[in-house]
C-alpha cells in the first residue's frame, strides 16, 4: 500500500501543476479559457500525446525512439505522393503509411535489439534518414516539400466536433484508455514493467526480453503512422518537415509524467498528464503572444528542469 | 599480538533513522595492530556503525576518539584524513585502468620538470605490494585481475595513503580459498605494522581464523565483546541471533526417488567440460570448486542463460534443448543466481510482483492479470517462507538480503519448479536465514523436488547435501556421497 500512496503523490503534484498554470493563464488573459481555444489547443495536443502515449511503454521498457518526428515526415509526404500523384484509394493510403511507420518502428528494434546498440544514438541516425528520404520522395514526385493531400473526409474528420468534443481528440480518449488497460491490467503490461525494473531478471524469468522489446518499437512505429495520418488530416499537408518539431514536446511531456530513461517506472496517466501540463505552457504563451522563439527557449529549458528535478528528487529518495 | 595503545574509540554511538534505532549506545574501540571481528546479522548495524566512522553518516549521539584526539563532527575528509579506509564488499576500483594509478588514484607524484614521474610510482607501488608479499605487476590493468588480486590492490592503496584503521566489509565473499590464504597473509603483515583492523564477515570459521576479539551487534546494541580465543562457535552463534539454534544444519533423512534430471557430456567453451550427472527427486547434489573450475557457467548453461557448446540434457528422461531460461523454466527449472541483486530480484518492484515475476502467465485467465489472484500466491509464500517484511507491498530492495534471498526462492516455488539450482544460495546473508534457506530447501526435498547447489563453503555442502561433485578446471574431478567425505578430501581434489 506504501507505493501506492507514494505514486498519486507523484500525480497529484503534475495535477496541481497543471491547475495552478490553467489558472494562472485565465487570469492573465481570458481568451486562454475560451471555448475556442481550448477546442484548437485540445485538437493540437492529439499528435503530441498520441506520439507521447506509444512512447509510454517502451521507455518503460528502457527502449527509446527519437526517430518518430521525421518518421511522420516521412510517412506523410509518402501519403500525400500516392494519394495526389498517383491517386491511390484513400484508405489503401492511408493503411499503407502506417504500415510504412511500423516497418521503420520494427527496423529500429530489430537492429537496437539485435546488435546491442544504444537507443538514442541508433534512432538518431534513423532520424537523418528518415529525413533525408522524406525531402527526395517529395522533391522527387513534386519538386517541392510540401505536398497538398486535401481530402472531404479527413477535413471532415479534423473539423467536426461531437458532443462539442473535436473528433481527432477520441482517437487520443482511446488510445489512453488502450494503454492504460494494457499496461496497469495486463500479463503484457506486467512484463513491460519487469522488463523495465531490470532485464536480466525478466530474461531469467523466462521473458523472451528482446522479442517484446521489438514488438513494442513495432507499437510505437504504429503509433507513429496513427500520428502521421492525424498530421496530414489536421494539416491537409504531407510535409517533409512536418514531424521533426514534434520530438522535442512529446518527449517533455513524457519524461514530465513521471517516465524515467532508466526504465521501470510511468504510466499512461502519467504521460497524459504531462502532455497536459505541456500544452498548456506552449498554449498559453502563444495565447500571451510571447514570440514562438522564445517558446523554443523556453522548451528545452523546461525539458532540462524537468530532468533535473526528477534527477534530485531521486537522489533525495536514495538518501533516505 | 596487539599493545595496549588505543587507535581508536567509539563510545555511546546512538543514530536514529526515521523509525528504527539502528544504533543504540554502542561503544567499540580498537587497539593499534589488533584485528577485530564486527558480527551480527543482516540489519543488525554493521553497516551503521562502518558509515558513521567513514564520515557517511553524521554522528548524532556518542563520541568518537581518533589516537586521543576527539572528533565531534567527523567528515568524509576528517575520516580519510585520520587514516581510516574502508574496503567495501563491491570493490569501487577503477577498472580500465592501471593496479598503479589505482594505488596514485587522486594524487600523481611529480619530477622536477612537473611531469608525471611513472618510474617513482612504479617504484613506490611495487615496493607497497611485495611487502604485502603480493605479485601483482603495478602496469596491469585492473580488470585483469581477479577478485582477490583487486582487494589486495585496494589494500595497498589505503596503505599508500597511510591508512591507521582499515576495516573490510566481508573481504572473502568473491574468493577462493587460495585467495583467502593470501588475503590472511596479507592482513597479518598489517597487524605487524601495526594497522587495526576492522573484520565484517559472516563465516565463522574466518571470524577464528583471523581476529584477535569480536564484537557482536544484535538490532543496532552490542551484545558481545570477547577475545576470539575465549570463545567457540556456538557462543558466537547464539549472541549473533539472540537464541538458542539447536542444530544449525539440520539434516535430515530423506526418501530419495527417481532420477528426474541428467547431464550428459555438456560442454560450454573451454569453462566447461564433458560434465555428466544426474539428480534424483528428493536429492540435494552439490558442487565444489575454486573460482574458474566452471560450476557457476555450469548453472548457467543448464538454465539456458548460456549457450552449451555440447551436450544433452534430459528432465524425466526427456531431452531438451535449453536455448533460453523460458525453455529451462517450462521443463520444470528454476534458478537461483549468485547475484540476488542484479540478476535475482527487480529492486524496484514490491514483493508481490517479484514473488509472481517467474508466473506471470498463471495469474489469471488469458492476458488479464488478476491482481487477486496475485495477492493471494504471494500472501501464501509471504507466510509459509516467514519473510520478514511489512507486507507484500514493499519494495524488494529495502529488505536485507536474507529476507531478498527468500523472495528469489518464493518465486521459483510459486513457479512449481521441480528442479532447483542454486549458485551459492547463501552468499553473505547471515546465519538465521542461512539455516531458513536450508530448511526451505529440505522440505522441499521431502516433496520431491531436486536441489544442485553451487557453494564455496565447504561446512554448508558436507552439511546439507547428499552428493558432492568436485570440479575443477571446467571438468569433473571427483564425485562422493557426502557423509562419506570431509573437507580435507573436497579440498584437497579441488586445488590440485
Amino acid at each position: 500500500m506504501k507505493k501506492k500512496s507514494f505514486k498519486i503523490t507523484d500525480t497529484y503534484i503534475l495535477l496541481i501543476i497543471l491547475v495552478v498554470l490553467v489558472a494562472f493563464f485565465s487570469l492573465v488573459n481570458r481568451q486562454f479559457i475560451a471555448y475556442n481555444n481550448i477546442s484548437t489547443m485540445l485538437k493540437n495536443m492529439v499528435l503530441t500525446g498520441v506520439l507521447a502515449l506509444g512512447l509510454t511503454p517502451l521507455m518503460i521498457a528502457r527502449g527509446l525512439d527519437i526517430s518518430f518526428g521525421n518518421s511522420i515526415s516521412l510517412t506523410s509526404v509518402i501519403m500525400a505522393v500516392l494519394y495526389t500523384v498517383f491517386g491511390l484509394n484513400l484508405w489503401l493510403t492511408l493503411l499503407i503509411g502506417i504500415l510504412v511507420a511500423a516497418l521503420i518502428g520494427f527496423i529500429n528494434g530489430l537492429l537496437i535489439e539485435k546488435f546491442n546498440l544504444i537507443p538514442i544514438i541508433l534512432t538518431l541516425g534513423t532520424m537523418a534518414i528518415l529525413q533525408a528520404l522524406a525531402l527526395v520522395t517529395a522533391n522527387t514526385f513534386t519538386q517541392t516539400y510540401s505536398i497538398l493531400m486535401l481530402t472531404d473526409q479527413l477535413y471532415y474528420f479534423s473539423t467536426r466536433t461531437f458532443l462539442k468534443i473535436p473528433l481527432p481528440l477520441y482517437v487520443l480518449i482511446v488510445l489512453i484508455f488502450i494503454f492504460w488497460f494494457v499496461l496497469t491490467k495486463t500479463k503484457f503490461g506486467r512484463t513491460i514493467y519487469l522488463i523495465g525494473a531490470n532485464p536480466k531478471v525478466a530474461y531469467l524469468c523466462g521473458v523472451k526480453v528482446k522479442k517484446v522489446k521489438i514488438l513494442l518499437y513495432i507499437f510505437m512505429g504504429f503509433i507513429t503512422g496513427i500520428g502521421g495520418v492525424l498530421s496530414v488530416a489536421l494539416t491537409g499537408v504531407g510535409a517533409s518537415y512536418q514531424g521533426a518539431k514534434l520530438v522535442l514536446p512529446t518527449l517533455s511531456a513524457v519524461l514530465l509524467g513521471g517516465i524515467s530513461l532508466m526504465g521501470g517506472s510511468g504510466s499512461a496517466l502519467g504521460t497524459l498528464i504531462g502532455v497536459l501540463i505541456v500544452t498548456v505552457i506552449f498554449n498559453g504563451l502563444s495565447v500571451l503572444n510571447v514570440p514562438s522563439y522564445y517558446i523554443q527557449l523556453f522548451q528545452g529549458i523546461a525539458l532540462i528542469l524537468i530532468v533535473a528535478a526528477y534527477e534530485i528528487r531521486n537522489k533525495k529518495i536514495q538518501i533516505i | 599480538m596487539p599493545d595496549n595503545e588505543i587507535l581508536m574509540e567509539m563510545s555511546g554511538i546512538t543514530k536514529n533513522f526515521p523509525g528504527v534505532l539502528a544504533l543504540d549506545d554502542v561503544s567499540v574501540s580498537l587497539y593499534k595492530g589488533e584485528i577485530l571481528g564486527l558480527l551480527g546479522e543482516n540489519g543488525a548495524g554493521k553497516s551503521t556503525l562502518i558509515k558513521i566512522l567513514s564520515g557517511a553518516y553524521m554522528l548524532e549521539k556518542g563520541k568518537i576518539i581518533i589516537k586521543g584526539k576527539e572528533c565531534k563532527f567527523l567528515s568524509p575528509h576528517e575520516s580519510l584524513a585520520a587514516g581510516i579506509r574502508v574496503i567495501y564488499q563491491e570493490l569501487t576500483s577503477f577498472e580500465p585502468l592501471t593496479v598503479l594509478e589505482n594505488i596514485f588514484a587522486g594524487e600523481v607524484v611529480t619530477n622536477k620538470a612537473g611531469f608525471v614521474s611513472w618510474k617513482e610510482m612504479a617504484a613506490k607501488s611495487k615496493k607497497i605490494l611485495s611487502m604485502l608479499g603480493s605479485e601483482i605487476n603495478p602496469s596491469e590493468l585492473m580488470e585483469n585481475l581477479s577478485v582477490g588480486q583487486k582487494q589486495i590492490v585496494e589494500i595497498a592503496k589505503a596503505i599508500h595513503g597511510n591508512a591507521k584503521i582499515i576495516v573490510m566489509d566481508e573481504p572473502t565473499s568473491a574468493l577462493d580459498e587460495k585467495e583467502v590464504n593470501t588475503l590472511y597473509s596479507v592482513i597479518r603483515k598489517l597487524r605487524e605494522q601495526g594497522v587495526g583492523v576492522i573484520y565484517i564477515s559472516h563465516r565463522m570459521e574466518e571470524i577464528f581464523q583471523i581476529t584477535d576479539r569480536v564484537a557482536v551487534l544484535r538490532d543496532g546494541k552490542k551484545v558481545g565483546d570477547i577475545k576470539t580465543h575465549e570463545t567457540n562457535k556456538f557462543e558466537l552463534v547464539n549472541l549473533i541471533v539472540g537464541r538458542e539454534l539447536s542444530e544449525q544444519y539440520p539434516k535430515r533423512d530423506i526418501k530419495k526417488g527417481k532420477v528426474i534430471f541428467e547431464v550428459k557430456d555438456l560442454t560450454y567453451l573451454n569453462k566447461v567440460k564433458n560434465v555428466s550427472f544426474n539428480l534424483r527427486e528428493g536429492e540435494i547434489v552439490a558442487f565444489f570448486g575454486l573460482l574458474g573450475a566452471g560450476t557457476h557457467q555450469l548453472f548457467s548453461v543448464i538454465f539456458g542463460d548460456k549457450k552449451a557448446t555440447s551436450g544433452e540434457i534430459y528432465v524425466d528422461g526427456r531431452m531438451i534443448n535449453v536455448t533460453n531460461p523460458n525453455i529451462a523454466k517450462k521443463s520444470g527449472l528454476g534458478y537461483i543466481p549468485i547475484d540476488r541483486k542484479e540478476e535475482g530480484l527487480a529492486l524496484v518492484m514490491d514483493l508481490k510482483q517479484n514473488i509472481t515475476s517467474a508466473n506471470i502467465e498463471e495469474m489469471g485467465a488469458g492476458f488479464i492479470l488478476n491482481k487477486r489472484t496475485e495477492n493471494e500466491h504471494a500472501t501464501k509464500w509471504f507466510n509459509t517462507l516467514n519473510i520478514k517484511a511489512p507486507s507484500i507491498d514493499t519494495l524488494a530492495g529495502s529488505l536485507s538480503g536474507g529476507n531478498q534471498q527468500k523472495v528469489v526462492v518464493a518465486k521459483w516455488l510459486e513457479k512449481n519448479s521441480r528442479i532447483l539450482l542454486m549458485n551459492e544460495p547463501t552468499r553473505g546473508i547471515d546465519v538465521g536465514s542461512k539455516s531458513e534457506i536450508y530448511m526451505i530447501a529440505e522440505d522441499l526435498c521431502e516433496k520431491g523436488v531436486g536441489v544442485l547447489m553451487v557453494s564455496s563453503e565447504l561446512p554448508e555442502i558436507l552439511a546439507i547435501s547428499d552428493r558432492v561433485i568436485v570440479m575443477r578446471d571446467g571438468e569433473i574431478v571427483g564425485e562422493f556421497v557426502t557423509k562419506d567425505t570431509d573437507q580435507e578430501e573436497l579440498m584437497h581434489l579441488a586445488s590440485a
